[in-house]
């Protein structure tokens, strides 16, 4: 009757607020676990939580459960969100954890504890990442440098595809086309496929007056229906293509003539399912935003993406300046046009089914970069939500996939924690400052320092300063490196930006009818030419 | 006041720091973006047709009477077949500093330097002991004994005697002669025949009908249709496959077998004599061939290649590549497309000898 009542007023919490229902969990414990003794209070516990864990995360047969508990599970808990789970979790042990032990009962002290063992978790993981990108900034001065593809310059070439991704892109796409046009490549294995997604603007009427121009050559795809965003767009074209090679790049980006050798070279091996080049930001002098953002890339490319390829770690195919093998693709699922950021997506699911991606340093080509701080932050919170999204589909996968080297699974690992690093490191700041202020911690100022020096140096997709002064140094430039005290700038907004997309993304989760992943263009900064 | 003194030192020496990077922001000094060479495609012959590009105008100024173009090069012209002519001083130091440009057949006497280019409208001799710098022959180019070239040249044919050292990229439209004991970077012609010698048939075993297909079953194969082993692989004589392998571990392909696909090797790989593979073959250690193979895709290796006697690598109108740091390649082997050592590429008589080949040779490069 008792737990009738229960069930009764766990039915009706869920119309109340769904993470309620861990704190009537507590209280059903409470009640029946406190008449007894010290050890089946702990053994009640163990199987307890180890029930609400397991139906928190991820089982829906609760109803198992409930047929040996006589409780309603799944009216308790019911099919939750990720947020939900976790705030559920939290607020169940922080309920049921002082009645269950009375010896350890809730106070500050065990509140202190628990936060200094996060911070010192936090700490960990930055000092991870800064001793990762040491390593790779090391390897990249003094270590062994791998460019195993770059000589293959005869052979009999594939026959490919180039897709270029277009969506209003009346200022750019001739450029990139008329490059596209001159690339060393034989002219009878190489088709372009400009992807037009419902653009408003001249961006058709340019593709196909380059159609009439050299007929044979350019097969356009008008898109005017469908999931809007590039990785629908290039889901689409895919099943119209006949080449196991596509090349993508967007239709800002300029490429040199011996790219399309470069990018391609590698498919000879069997084992390679992606390749990516080096993007090289073309409008520098624009703003402090566009100078930042260039070492940041030089920082991203010839440090990082080459020290992976050195260390035969994993290189990220970044969705342009790329290419991919249709067969892999295919083996790995296909295209997911539901991801924000299919690039680090693909290369996760391509490891995941043993088909590496490689980097070509020397695969140069000129891109934009955003010149205005909004468009900036909407880049970077995108590219966060997308990364975000992946870590959780494929973290797990990741962690269990056997045949994977350690240091393979490792770096695949850090690869896609990277964006959740930004949040977990304002939160480790907020707790070590109101353990030092409220003097309670009894962490070292040793450890306080490391975590201040850690900080600045762990976040992979905004460099760390001593990544941006070795890919200065090895490409040659000069004056620019004296910019470098500015990057914290960059390091504040990114940061900030990628905590509220992790923040956004975790409301969403939460919200009955969370709102949809949006893709944001990146705005284009070249002027239309006009015909006299 | 001293409040305000307190304040504009600390802030003083908090922007000292930032004086640089302020300096920067302000002058822009530093503002071009990363230089990226959208027109050279990095073929092997792109210094070349600079050249001829600067060489044709040049002479086509000559002919009707301008030397514009060629007086700051300090040129000499020869307009008929002829012997290079050293000043005194040249004779002297066997070492000239000028361009020199050859209508008719150019013959370079032995035991000089030459630090500027030499164009020839025909052939282009060198002598014994020659080193050059760079040299353009629209016909054919031929290097004595022990020549040294230090930065690129190019011509429809080429020979390179015994001994030559071929620093940087060589490259020949029609057939390239390279007899043992040379030494070369980045080459590249169809065919590069490696010996003078007569030409030698390829002695391949393997012939898909003649084959046995090896059972599927003794391997992983993926959803792709790869092979997928993750120790060795002892490919078994005159066996035969279809598709692409990866292998974990070291490879060996017995004598006579035949693969229609692409090898991936992560450790060393060698292959018996007879084999032909219509694939790539990339080793992240070395690769070891051994005589008459017929092997048509790309070959890379990490460490070394060696490649022994009557192999055919690539084949007429559909060329190749071979790239690793070390190369060795032993005589009657054929390559059509390049061949390129980024440390030491070298002919040997056979690849039993090729260590005293490599030692005797050390001293070219070093």
């Amino acid at each position: 009757m008792l737990i009738a009542a229960l069930n009764t007023i766990s039915n009706h919490s869920l119309n109340l607020n769904k993470n309620k229902h861990f704190y009537m969990s507590a209280s059903i414990y409470k009640l029946v676990a406190l008449p007894l003794s010290k050890f089946h209070r702990w053994a009640f516990l163990a199987v307890f939580s180890a029930v609400a864990l397991y139906t928190h995360f991820g089982s829906r047969s609760l109803e198992a459960f409930s047929s040996v508990l006589p409780i309603n599970l799944p009216a308790i808990v019911g099919d939750l969100a990720l947020g939900e789970r976790i705030f559920g979790i939290f607020g169940y042990f922080a309920s049921i954890l002082p009645h269950a032990l009375p010896e350890l009962q809730f106070s500050v002290s065990w509140l202190v504890n628990i936060f200094i063992s996060l911070f010192l978790l936090i700490l960990l993981l930055l000092f991870f990442y800064t001793v990762r990108h040491y390593h790779f900034t090391l390897n990249r001065l003094f270590g062994h440098q791998r460019h195993p593809y770059i000589d293959i310059d005869s052979a009999d070439w594939p026959k490919i595809t180039i897709f270029i991704a277009a969506h209003n892109e009346e200022a750019v796409i001739a450029g990139c086309l008329e490059a596209l046009l001159e690339v060393d490549y034989p002219a009878d294995k190489i088709l372009l496929m400009p992807l037009n997604d419902r653009s408003t603007d001249r961006t058709r009427e340019i593709i196909d007056e380059f159609v009439s121009q050299y007929p044979g050559r350019i097969q356009p795809f008008h898109r005017t229906s469908g999931k809007p965003g590039k990785a629908a767009a290039l889901k689409d074209a895919t099943e119209l293509v006949d080449t196991d090679i596509i090349i993508v790049f967007d239709a800002d980006y300029v490429p040199a003539k011996g790219l399309i050798k470069h990018l391609v070279a590698p498919f000879f091996d069997p084992e390679v399912g992606a390749v990516m080049g080096r993007v090289v930001p073309q409008n520098v002098s624009s703003s402090l935003l566009t100078r930042l953002l260039d070492l940041e890339r030089s920082a991203g490319y010839q440090v990082d993406q080459q020290a992976r390829m050195n260390m035969g770690l994993v290189p990220q195919y970044g969705g342009t300046v790329g290419g991919i093998r249709l067969r892999a693709l295919e083996s790995s699922g296909g295209w997911h046009d539901d991801v924000l950021a299919e690039d680090t997506d693909l290369t996760i699911r391509f490891l995941l089914n043993n088909w590496k991606t490689v980097y070509q340093n020397r695969a140069e080509c000129y891109e934009e970069v955003p010149e205005e701080w909004p468009a900036r932050v909407k880049q970077i919170k995108r590219w966060a939500k997308g990364h975000n999204q992946a870590l959780y589909r494929h973290f797990r996968k990741i962690l269990f996939m056997s045949g994977l080297k350690p240091q393979e699974k490792l770096d695949a690992m850090a690869l896609l924690g990277v964006y959740a690093m930004s949040p977990l490191l304002i939160f480790g700041w907020v707790i070590g400052i109101v353990l030092y202020y409220c003097n309670l911690s009894p962490i070292p100022d040793l450890a306080l320092s490391l975590f201040a020096m850690s900080a600045f140096s762990v976040l992979g997709n905004f460099a760390a300063f001593f990544e941006i002064a070795a890919a200065v140094y090895l490409d040659g430039s000069q004056q620019r490196i004296r910019l470098l005290p500015f990057t914290v700038i960059g390091f504040l907004i990114s940061m900030t930006s990628i905590s509220m997309a992790t923040l956004e993304m975790m409301a969403d989760s939460v919200r009955l009818n969370p709102r949809e992943l949006k893709w944001d263009k990146t705005p284009r900064y070249r002027k239309v030419e006009v015909d006299a | 006041m001293w409040t305000s003194l307190l304040f504009a030192s600390a802030a003083g020496m908090f922007l000292m720091p930032l004086i640089p990077a302020l300096l920067e922001l302000r002058l822009k000094r530093d503002i071009e973006p990363v230089a990226v060479d959208q027109a050279n495609a990095g073929n092997i012959d792109y210094f070349a047709e600079s050249f001829q590009t600067f060489i044709t105008d040049a002479i086509d100024d000559y002919q009707s009477g301008k030397t514009d173009r060629l007086v700051p090069q300090n040129y000499s012209l020869y307009e008929l077949d002829s012997h290079f002519q050293p000043t005194e001083i040249e004779a002297k130091q066997a070492i000239a500093d000028r361009l020199i440009v050859g209508f008719g057949e150019l013959f370079l006497p032995a035991g000089f330097n030459f630090n500027q280019e030499i164009f020839g409208k025909r052939n282009v001799n060198s002598g014994e002991n020659c080193r050059l710098r760079s040299v353009l022959a629209l016909e054919k180019l031929v290097l004595g004994k022990n020549t040294q070239l230090l930065r690129w040249a190019h011509a429809r044919n080429i020979f390179a005697a015994s001994g030559c050292v071929l620093l940087g990229r060589v490259s020949a439209e029609a057939e390239f002669r390279l007899q043992p004991y040379c030494q070369f970077a980045r080459i590249n012609a169809n065919p590069i025949f490696v010996d003078s010698g007569n030409d030698v048939d390829v002695l391949c075993q393997a012939s898909k009908q003649s084959k046995t297909p090896v059972v599927a079953l003794q391997y992983f194969v993926d959803s792709a249709g790869r092979v997928m082993l993750n120790n060795n692989l002892d490919f078994p004589e005159h066996g035969s496959w279809q598709g692409d392998m990866v292998i974990k571990g070291d490879a060996l392909i017995r004598r006579g077998a035949y693969i229609s696909g692409s090898l991936k090797v992560y450790g060393n790989v060698l292959i018996e004599p007879g084999v032909e593979i219509l694939g790539a073959i990339i080793s992240n250690k070395t690769l070891t061939i051994a005589s008459d193979c017929l092997l048509n895709g790309p070959l890379v290796a990490e460490q070394v290649i060696e490649i022994d006697s009557r192999c055919r690598i690539g084949r007429s109108g559909v060329p190749s590549t071979v790239t690793a740091p070390i190369i060795r390649i032993a005589s009657g082997t054929r390559v059509y497309g390049s061949l390129w050592a980024r440390e030491r590429g070298e002919i040997v008589d056979s690849l039993s000898n090729g260590q005293r080949a490599a030692h005797t040779n050390s001293k070219h490069l070093s």
